[in-house]
C-alpha cells in the first residue's frame, strides 16, 4: 500500500476509471458508461479524457490491456482493460484516504453539534 | 447515421490528428470506435449528439497538450544519451554566437520597420528614434530565439522532442521584455543593467524549467543559474577590460550565461544519474 501514496490524491476521472474496472475487464465504451453510472451522471468522460487517462494508467502498470471477446457493432478494433494488483492497491489507498477524510469530518461535525 | 453525426465523425478524425503520433497509433482506432458507438447510441437526437461532441471539444485542448507532454517526457527520459565532450563547449558556443547573429539580424528587421513607421515614432506624446525605440523589443527576443535554436540543434543529438526548448527560451525573453518595457539606455547603468539581464535570465530560466522539470523533477535551481549567468553578462559591457568593438562586447555579454548554464547542464545530468548510468 505504501507504494501508492506518492500518487494520491487521484483525480476524479482516474478514480472512477479504476473503480469501474474493479469488477472486471471492460472496453473503453463500457468504462465511459460505468463511470457515468457510478457518479450518478455527474462525471461524463469524453473519449479524449478517457484514453489520455488510460494511456497514463497503462504506462504506470495500474491497468493492462486484454483482448475483448465481445462484438462491438463496428468493424473496428476494440481492446479491454483490466486492473492490475498495483492499480487495485492505488485504488484501495485512495478509498482509505477518502474514508479518513469523511471520518474526520463526521467526528468534527459531531463535536460541533454537542 | 444522420448528416450531423457524419459531420461530427469527420471533425473527430481531424481532432485525432492533433494527438502525438505514438498516441494516435496506439489509441486512434479505438477512440474512433468508442466515439462511433456513442454516436450510434445518441441516434438521431441532435441534442445528445451535440452534447457528446461538446464534451470532446471541451476536453480536447487540455488532453492533446497533456498527451504531447507525456509522450515528450517519456521519450526524453528513455532516450537521453550521455553527451560527448563537445556538448559543453558546443553549449557555450551556441550562447556565444546568439548575440552577434541577433545583431546581424537586427538591421534588416529594423530597416523594414523604419520603412513603414519612419525614422521617428511618437509614443504617448513623445518622439523617439524608431531604431532606438524598437531595439530592446527586437534584439533581445531575436538573440534568445537564436540561442534557443542553436541550443536545440545541439540538444536534439541527445534527446527527442526538444523543439519545445526553442519556444521556452524565446517565450521567456518575450515575457521579460514585455514585463519591463526595456528603455533603450538600460545598458549604461551597472545596477539597472544587471537587474534587467538577471530578470531576462530569470524569465527565460523559468520557461526553460517548465520544460525541464518534466524530465528532471528537482531542477528549480536552473532558474537561478540562468539569472546568475545573464546577470553576470553585464560585466561584458561595463567591465574595465571590455572590448572597444561592438562584436567584442556582444561576445563578452553572451559568454557568462553560456558558461554558467553549461555547468548547470553538467550538474543537472550528473545529479539525475544520466552520466553515471550510461558510463557502465
Amino acid at each position: 500500500m505504501a507504494d501508492a501514496f506518492p500518487f494520491l490524491p487521484l483525480r476524479e476521472p482516474t478514480f472512477f476509471i479504476l473503480l469501474s474496472l474493479s469488477s472486471g475487464a471492460k472496453h473503453g465504451y463500457a468504462i465511459m458508461k460505468e463511470v457515468e453510472a457510478l457518479s450518478e451522471g455527474r462525471v461524463k468522460l469524453s473519449t479524449g479524457t478517457l484514453y489520455g487517462a488510460i494511456k497514463r494508467l497503462l504506462d504506470r502498470d495500474w491497468i493492462r490491456r486484454v483482448d475483448d471477446p465481445l462484438p462491438n457493432g463496428t468493424e473496428r478494433e476494440r481492446k479491454a482493460y483490466k486492473l492490475t494488483e498495483l492499480g487495485r492497491q492505488v485504488m484501495n489507498a485512495e478509498i482509505a484516504r477518502l474514508q479518513e477524510l469523511v471520518n474526520v469530518a463526521q467526528t468534527q461535525i459531531a463535536e460541533d453539534a454537542l | 447515421m444522420s448528416n450531423l453525426a457524419r459531420l461530427m465523425m469527420s471533425v473527430y478524425r481531424w481532432l485525432l490528428a492533433c494527438y502525438p503520433a505514438e498516441f494516435r497509433d496506439e489509441f486512434g482506432a479505438e477512440m474512433l470506435t468508442v466515439f462511433t458507438e456513442a454516436a450510434h447510441e445518441a441516434g438521431n437526437n441532435p441534442g445528445r449528439l451535440l452534447a457528446l461532441f461538446g464534451r470532446e471539444l471541451r476536453d480536447w485542448p487540455g488532453v492533446v497538450w497533456r498527451a504531447h507532454l507525456w509522450e515528450g517526457s517519456k521519450m526524453m527520459d528513455v532516450n537521453f544519451k550521455k553527451p560527448e565532450w563537445f556538448f559543453y563547449p558546443g553549449w557555450v558556443g551556441s550562447s556565444l554566437l546568439s548575440f552577434p547573429l541577433a545583431w546581424l539580424a537586427y538591421f534588416p528587421i529594423i530597416a523594414v520597420i523604419t520603412h513603414w513607421v519612419g525614422d521617428t515614432i511618437e509614443v504617448n506624446g513623445q518622439q523617439h528614434i524608431t531604431e532606438d525605440y524598437f531595439f530592446s523589443y527586437i534584439f533581445f527576443p531575436t538573440a534568445f530565439f537564436l540561442a534557443g535554436l542553436l541550443q536545440y540543434l545541439l540538444l536534439r543529438r541527445y534527446a527527442q522532442k526538444m523543439g519545445w526548448w526553442i519556444l521556452a527560451t524565446a517565450s521567456g525573453s518575450l515575457l521579460a521584455v514585455a514585463a519591463t518595457r526595456l528603455p533603450p539606455n538600460i545598458l549604461h547603468s551597472a545596477t539597472g543593467g544587471t537587474l534587467i539581464f538577471a530578470l531576462l535570465g530569470g524569465a527565460m530560466g523559468l520557461c526553460q524549467w517548465l520544460f525541464l522539470r518534466r524530465f528532471f523533477p528537482k531542477s528549480g535551481w536552473w532558474i537561478f543559474a540562468s539569472m546568475l549567468g545573464w546577470g553576470l553578462s553585464i560585466l561584458g559591457i561595463l567591465s574595465p577590460l571590455k572590448s572597444d568593438s561592438v562584436w567584442g562586447q556582444l561576445l563578452a555579454v553572451s559568454l557568462p550565461p553560456g558558461i554558467v548554464t553549461a555547468v548547470a547542464w553538467w550538474y543537472l545530468l550528473k545529479s539525475a544519474g544520466l552520466l553515471e548510468n550510461q558510463e557502465t
